[in-house]
């Protein structure tokens, strides 16, 4: 037999390597969606908890309101302020800055840039929290207790997120707003009165932007918790927790904003206006 | 009775566990010892089903553990407790929450203040009923050790897993903790498997001793038994010596 060492067509590399990836993804879609069950399950049939629920209220939603305020506020006066230059370059009317801005916010901006402020400081948070019980064994000691973690800490912040986050779209989105109203009047000597106006949302962008805070608030808890409840070894298994959460939730938010949208255009033949 | 039949685990190209078999009697105190990395803590996981044999059988009395699923685990948990080597207290809850955790997932028809009481009745029997307000975080490690103890025995578990039990204990707390294993085996009937390396506990308060090396078992027997045995690896351990045949 000869001991040369077997050299491996790059292309069969290659496959391989894709393979192995998808056979990845697909685990962790699967067992995340796990959870996600488990967690539904827990909200019928667990125990309820309404001091966990609001701690976690407190946690997700009160701590994070200052930091996506102010994100949003910025970027209220920097999407007014390109508009406004851009709309100029085609026509000097401006008149329908104030209402395509709130149309915009209330299908997509607000709840879409919330909840990915939501994933890196929330997600983050939950799947460092859980990683650390997972690796010094406190999950373990909860099963010991008849607990089960999806139950004693994923139900309290899978609920929390959801309410939460609709809370904070609506907040930030306010503030998104009142700060685009103010770069209005200081960039383009826009009034007020000119600028607010409600007439182009509909209720297919007051829905779309309902279904997406909905979606965000499910998905941000469960892959951050899983991604937590999964880590195995020390510290780096923690860390790579934390990392693996903010991009899994991250993509998420993405990828079910271009779902949900899609899905509104196809149902409801495009936004009415 | 615990009994492990020819239990084989490999973590990677690691083999950990190779066909460990021997029985753990009713009542007894009975100590897992080797070298650190032997596979001592895996092999008491096994057990409560947080580790998966790759091979072979464990058995808690008539049912076997390694075959049951996870909702069947949690019968087999009610009945044997797991200390674990950290406290593994929850952050986040007092000592005394921590140790009423147990008691209100399995109810048993008890009030809220019935709880409290039996959980502070139970931190009294480790010393710690004073602190039973306190955070884990300020608690010493022997303070919290004590507590997982205390949690641990809530459910009047028949079986007690202990693992390093003793270790980063001071003296005189490690000597409670071995009292205390006594207590709960002499007056209460509850059978103790405790892994460890502290030989003044071994000697101390071990019915029966079970050494692994390299994954196997190298010599089941009473403390005396070991005292006066002439395997060189067993002879190095327990006279505690930097040379000998035992890998660093």
């Amino acid at each position: 037999m000869s001991d040369a060492p077997v050299v491996e067509h790059p292309r069969k590399r290659v496959l391989g390597a894709l393979g192995q990836a998808g056979i990845e993804t697909t685990r962790t879609v699967g067992s995340a969606y796990g959870v996600f069950v488990r967690t539904l399950y827990y909200l019928v049939r667990g125990r309820h908890e309404p001091g966990a629920i609001a701690r976690q209220m407190y946690e997700i939603g009160n701590r994070s309101l200052v930091f996506v305020s102010l994100v949003m506020g910025f970027v209220g006066v920097i999407l007014v302020y390109q508009g406004g230059v851009q709309t100029q370059r085609v026509l000097p009317d401006l008149s329908q800055l104030g209402a395509t801005f709130l149309e915009l916010l209330v299908r997509d901006l607000a709840p879409s840039l919330a909840a990915l402020m939501l994933a890196t400081r929330v997600g983050a948070g939950i799947a460092a929290e859980l990683g650390s019980m997972a690796v010094t064994e406190q999950l373990d000691a909860l099963r010991l207790s008849a607990a089960d973690p999806v139950d004693y800490l994923v139900k309290p912040r899978f609920v929390a997120s959801i309410v939460m986050l609709f809370v904070l779209t609506i907040v930030s989105g306010t503030v998104a707003y009142a700060c685009g109203l103010v770069g209005a009047r200081v960039f383009f000597d826009l009034s007020p009165r000119s600028f607010v106006d409600s007439s182009l949302v509909d209720p297919v962008d007051l829905g779309s932007g309902l279904v997406k805070c909905l979606a965000y608030g499910a998905a941000i808890p469960i892959l951050s918790a899983h991604a937590g409840l999964s880590a195995k070894g020390g510290s780096d298994a923690v860390g790579a927790a934390t990392t693996r959460a903010v991009v899994h939730s991250s993509l998420a938010v993405i990828a079910l904003d271009f779902a949900i949208s899609f899905g509104a255009h196809a149902l409801f033949g495009g936004y009415s206006r | 009775m615990i009994s492990f039949r020819e239990v084989s685990k490999r973590f990677g190209t690691r083999t950990v566990l190779d066909r460990v078999t021997f029985d753990v009697p009713r009542g007894a105190i009975s100590f897992v010892i080797g070298a650190s990395g032997a596979g001592k803590s895996v092999l008491i996981k096994h057990v409560t089903g947080f580790v998966r044999p790759d091979a072979g059988e464990i058995w808690l009395d008539d049912l076997e553990v390694s075959r049951l699923g996870e909702r069947e685990l949690a019968s087999v948990r009610k009945r044997c407790a797991l200390v674990f080597q950290h406290a593994t207290l929850f952050d986040s809850q007092s000592c005394l929450e921590n140790v009423a955790l147990p008691l209100e997932k399995h109810g048993r028809g008890r009030t809220g203040a019935e709880i409290r009481a039996r959980a502070r009745a139970l931190l009294a029997r480790v010393h710690m009923e004073p602190f039973a307000d306190r955070y884990p975080s300020e608690l010493g490690e022997g303070m919290k050790k004590r507590v997982a103890i205390a949690r641990a025995l809530a459910l009047d578990p028949e079986y007690v897993l202990f693992d390093e039990p003793t270790t980063g204990l001071d003296p005189v707390n490690a000597r409670r903790v071995d009292r205390l294993i006594q207590t709960l085996s002499r007056e209460g009937g509850v059978t103790s498997l405790v892994v460890s390396h502290d030989l003044t506990s071994i000697f101390g308060i071990a019915d029966r001793i079970v050494m692994l090396y390299k994954g196997r078992v190298r010599l089941i027997g009473t403390p005396d038994d070991f005292r006066q045995s002439d395997d060189p690896v067993v002879r190095q351990f327990v006279r505690g010596e930097a040379e000998g045949p035992m890998d660093a």
